[in-house]
Order: structure tokens, then C-alpha cells, then sequence
């Protein structure tokens, strides 16, 4: 028996990063009441370091929710997680260059500076009593032993779940199926963030699912960055025969036309390319 | 007229872009083109019989599927031809396998048609167990959901299957051809040219009439536009840091776009584009105001992007 899998919705986190999309405040709280009715289980509701408008929303969210999770993005710096506590969620999630790509030529530090700087940022989240998740960013291009160092890390300092995050969308169902067997000892709930680079964000998250995983990132209609992300409608509609949500999903098809009028004005005007025009 | 036999040794993917049905009605010109662009690229290309007879002149014999049954539905054997007079000169040698069959048919390919869904069984094993078994090569021809098929046929590739079909892009409920193409490329298959995608996209949008969806995968035009400040300081520090290949690689390039999530490296990245030098005005002040015009207008247009310099270096000055 497959275990259930739990849904955490990033359109206004990483769907919003399709360049020149643009939520205005109205439109993310209709989309968090139309999730939180549905049953979906956790909204990644922005990155509360990008200002003040962002840490507002999220609180509204905080106070109108009824059972979605509220999930703040942050960095790994402790000034991040400091903005993500103004924003008052219930969990801060942690996103950490896992890659030594990233880590050495981006970041331009080391494995020994991710540890010690993610145990910080964990630390000073839990010492506030935030729920914490991390984020292995470009996971599926990291070394797995050190993958598995940083799960035990954070399971030590107390966090709740770690989410394998294939930043530039080159797992293979297979390759995702052996990345999440590997990380299966790391002692704690694992996640899947796929994109679609590859045309194959949806089947590499179910095969991610049969192998273990138990939490799915998924956006409304597959938009984020570049080809975009799992699209929570063909996440449940394919997996159907395979997979249970938990909680379930209450009608997921008039889930999809509801969030297709909340999300439609601001879609078509990225879509038209018409920089300049004022939002709704 | 049969002239010779010869032991198959096929591109391991088949594009069957031309076997759907618009292709019928397109001019034959915009046809060759496509059938060329698809050469290009690496692949098999497999065709109904009436084209072949369109093409005739510009075939390539070796790379190159005759459907003797003419129609997606019922591709029938296949066929190469002589490029000098379009005669076949091996003919009926595929034939259709089920995947649990005992045996597989004495034919020198096997198409073996299946269903997307089964995506969602033991997939791996069924392939494995049919592999060990089969005595001829056997091209899969997944039909479905584009997304699953494509998933499946990148799957029976790796694991060691002889060839898979395709189509551009994901039409026809068929596996994407150009996801095919970068993937088994970013597993380090040989022979797969993905710089000749874009004209292969052009020529299929004329030939279909449709337009390239714009994000999507591998050759839509918006791809590789890029705004958030984290990806935008990484991809200047490391141009493979947030991309899974080079836009160059697919005949793209990286468009940085101001928006709210933009950060100081992108402002000025831009600035320096227009010759202007970051320090003469207050980049974190700039990089504010962009925020704060992209989260009411979207992307940030290159004329208010302009005014909001001006506003700046004015700030500077005053």
C-alpha cells in the first residue's frame, strides 16, 4: 500500500517567479480560500525577505485559513528567517544549496558553511517554535552522502521534512525513484519539487511518490519559472489509479475552473507580454 | 521492386511528426522542410507512403520509415527507398509485439504499442522481462498523456530499449520529441543534434499551422527569460547554476526580465547593458523601485525601467 501523499501548492512562491507574473494581493488570498476549501494540505505563500507586501498577505492568510498550512520561503540566512517570522506562518521552510555547484560557485562557500549556517537558521526558527522544513536545492545534481549529512542535520535540530528539489528539472522517473530510495534512511518525511524542464515534472513527482515520498510541490496548472512545475491538476488526475491524497481533494475539477478565474487575468497579461499595465 | 536486405541499425529515436494528419493538407515545400529539419536533429523519420512520394528526391534511404498502412492509426510495415528512384528495397519487416508476449514475431522490428498508463504499473520490470525475451529490436510507441508517454519512452530508452517513437512537440498524445532529445542528449546519447530543434519547431508550426506554446518545454520562446534575484545572481556567477542546458543549445537565448522579484544583480546587469555605470546612482534604491513598479505592473518595460534611472540618478544628484 502507497502512503499518502501531501500537497503543498507553490503558485505564489515559485509559479509567481515566471518572469513578469504578477499576483496582486486580492488574487493570492482568493487562491489560498479556493486551496484551503479543496483540502489542499500547505500553501508556500511567497518569500516574506522580498518586503513588507509579502509579510502582509501572509498574515491575512494566517488570520482567514481554516486547515491549510501556511509555508514562508526563506534563505539560508538568518536575516531570511528573521523576515519570515514578521510574516508569522506556520512553518519556515529553508531553502539550502545542496549542489556543489551551487555551493562553490554560486554561494562561493563550502559543504563545512552549509552545515553550520543551516544549523543557525534552523536553530533560531525553532527557538521561535516555528515548524521548520528544508529544501535540498538542485538535489538531483548533489553528491547523496552529503545529501543524507544535511538530512540528519536537520532531523537533529528538529525539522520536520526534507524536500528533494530538482532545481534545473533533469530527474528521469528513474533517477528520480533511486534519489528518493537513497534518501529514504535519512529518517524523516521526504518531499519532491520538480520542474518541467524535461517535459516530465508530473510523472518524475508520481514516481517519486511510488518510491516513498509522501509531500508533492505542485502549481496551479504547472506555471513557475522557465517550462514551469507539476501541475497539481495532472498530478491528481494521473495519479489517480496510484496515488492517495491526504487530505483529500474535494472536487478537484471544480478546483481547476475556480482557480482558473482567480488566476486568468493576471496569466493572460504575462501571457500578452504587456509590461507596463497596470495589475488588477 | 525489392532490390536488398540489410541488417537495421536505426537512430534509436523515430520522429512521427509527419505521420499526423495535418501534414496531408501542408504545401510541399513547408513539408520537405520539416522532414529535413528532422534529419537534422538525429532521428528516424517515419513517413505515410503519399509523402514519401512528395519527398522524393531529398529522402535519405537509411533514415527514413515508409508506413506501407499510411496513417498514424495503422503505420503497417515500413519501407526505406531508393533516393534516386523511391523504390523500396526492404519492405514489411515491422510488426506489432505486445509487451507480455511469449514470443515475439519473427519481423526485423517490433513496434510495440502501449498504452501511457502504464506508466503507472511495474513498468521497469515489464520492460526488463520483454527485453530478456525479445529476439529483434523493438521501437516503443507510447500513446496517451504526452507527459506520461514521455516519461515511459525516456524510461524503455535508458533501460536499454532499441528505439522509441516521438512527435513535435507532444503532439498527438505522443512523447515529446524534444524533451526525448535533451534528455537521452543530457544522458550523453550520441548522434542527437538538439541545436537543429528550433528549425524543426519553425517548420512544424507552419506545417500544422500552430503556434509553439511559451514555456513550452525545451523549445518554448519564453523559457529562458529569467527575473528572480537569486537565479539572476546565479546564472551570472554560473551559467548552468539554474538552467538544465544553454538556451544556445536549443537556438535560444537568456532574456533577464525586471519584475518584482528582481534583485541588485539584475538591475545592474541591465544598467550595464545601457552603458551605465552601477555607482552613479543608488542601485539598492533603483532595485527597490523596480520592485515596487513590477508588482503593480508585471514585467517592468524597457521605457519605465528609463524613467525610473532618471528618477534615480536625479536622487543622486539632488
Amino acid at each position: 500500500m502507497m502512503p499518502a501523499v501531501t500537497l503543498t501548492d507553490t503558485t505564489l512562491r515559485d509559479g509567481e517567479q515566471r518572469p513578469g507574473l504578477c499576483f496582486p494581493p486580492a488574487v493570492k488570498l482568493r487562491l489560498m480560500r479556493a486551496l484551503d476549501a479543496a483540502g489542499v494540505a500547505r500553501l508556500d505563500a511567497g518569500i516574506p525577505a522580498a518586503g513588507k507586501p509579502v509579510k502582509d498577505v501572509m498574515r491575512r492568510m494566517m488570520a482567514e485559513r481554516q486547515q491549510i498550512r501556511i509555508s514562508a520561503w526563506s534563505r539560508m540566512r538568518l536575516s531570511d528567517i528573521r523576515d519570515a517570522m514578521d510574516a508569522e506562518p506556520d512553518i519556515i521552510h529553508i531553502s539550502v544549496p545542496a549542489s556543489d555547484r551551487l555551493i562553490t560557485r554560486v554561494l562561493q562557500e563550502d559543504r563545512a558553511f552549509v552545515e553550520t549556517t543551516l544549523a543557525h537558521c534552523i536553530g533560531l526558527a525553532r527557538e521561535h517554535g516555528y515548524a521548520v522544513t528544508v529544501g535540498l536545492q538542485d538535489a538531483s545534481r548533489a553528491d547523496t552522502a552529503f545529501l543524507l549529512r544535511l538530512c540528519a542535520a536537520a532531523r537533529a535540530l528538529g525539522a520536520e521534512a526534507i524536500k528533494l528539489a530538482d532545481t534545473v528539472g533533469i530527474l528521469t522517473p528513474p533517477q528520480a525513484r533511486a534519489l528518493t530510495l537513497a534518501m529514504a534512511g535519512g529518517g524523516l518525511p521526504l518531499g519532491i519539487h520538480t520542474h518541467n524542464d524535461l517535459g516530465m515534472a508530473v510523472p518524475v513527482a508520481i514516481e517519486a511518490v511510488r518510491a516513498g515520498v509522501t509531500q508533492v510541490d505542485v502549481t496551479c496548472f504547472g506555471i513557475g519559472e522557465r517550462a514551469g512545475n507539476c501541475d497539481l491538476f495532472s498530478f491528481v488526475e494521473y495519479g489517480a489509479p496510484v496515488l492517495t491524497l491526504s487530505p483529500p481533494l474535494r472536487d478537484a475539477r471544480a478546483l481547476k475552473e475556480r482557480v482558473s478565474d482567480i488566476l486568468y487575468p493576471a496569466l493572460r497579461r504575462q501571457a500578452d507580454g504587456e509590461p507596463g499595465k497596470e495589475a488588477d | 521492386m525489392l532490390k536488398r536486405k540489410k541488417p537495421l541499425c536505426l537512430p534509436r529515436l523515430t520522429d512521427v511528426t509527419l505521420m499526423a494528419a495535418p501534414a496531408a493538407h501542408a504545401a510541399a515545400d513547408d513539408v520537405r522542410r520539416l522532414y529535413l529539419a528532422l534529419l537534422e536533429i538525429g532521428v528516424m523519420v517515419q513517413l505515410p507512403a503519399h509523402l514519401a512520394q512528395t519527398l522524393c528526391g531529398c529522402l535519405a534511404p537509411e533514415r527514413t520509415l515508409i508506413a506501407a498502412g499510411g496513417s498514424e492509426a495503422d503505420p503497417g510495415g515500413f519501407a526505406g527507398i531508393l533516393s534516386d528512384s523511391c523504390r523500396p528495397w526492404q519492405t514489411s519487416v515491422m510488426k506489432e509485439c505486445a509487451l507480455d508476449a511469449q514470443t515475439p514475431p519473427a519481423a526485423d522490428l517490433c513496434r510495440l504499442s502501449v498504452d501511457a498508463g502504464l506508466f503507472l504499473t511495474d513498468y521497469e520490470a515489464r520492460f526488463a522481462r520483454f527485453l530478456r525475451r525479445a529476439a529483434k529490436p523493438a521501437m516503443l510507441c507510447a500513446r496517451g498523456e504526452a507527459q506520461l508517454a514521455t516519461a515511459l519512452s525516456v524510461s524503455y530508452l535508458l533501460q536499454g530499449g532499441a528505439a522509441a517513437a516521438a512527435c513535435l512537440p507532444g503532439a498527438g498524445s505522443r512523447a515529446s520529441l524534444e524533451a526525448m532529445v535533451m534528455a537521452l542528449t543530457l544522458h550523453g546519447e550520441p548522434g542527437l543534434n538538439p541545436h537543429a530543434l528550433p528549425v524543426a519547431a519553425a517548420a512544424w508550426e507552419t506545417v500544422s499551422g500552430q503556434s509553439i506554446p511559451a514555456h513550452q518545454p525545451v523549445l518554448g520562446p519564453r523559457i529562458f527569460d529569467v527575473s528572480s534575484g537569486v537565479h539572476v545572481n546565479g546564472l551570472l556567477k554560473d551559467a548552468g547554476s539554474y538552467e538544465p542546458f544553454s538556451p544556445e543549445t536549443v537556438g535560444r537565448a537568456r532574456r533577464i526580465v525586471l519584475d518584482q522579484h528582481s534583485g541588485q544583480s539584475a538591475v545592474a546587469a541591465r544598467l550595464l547593458a545601457l552603458g551605465i555605470a552601477a555607482d552613479t546612482l543608488s542601485l539598492p534604491l533603483l532595485t527597490r523601485r523596480v520592485r515596487d513598479r513590477g508588482r503593480a505592473c508585471g514585467e517592468v518595460s524597457a521605457e519605465a525601467f528609463a524613467a525610473l534611472v532618471r528618477q534615480a540618478q536625479q536622487s543622486v544628484c539632488a
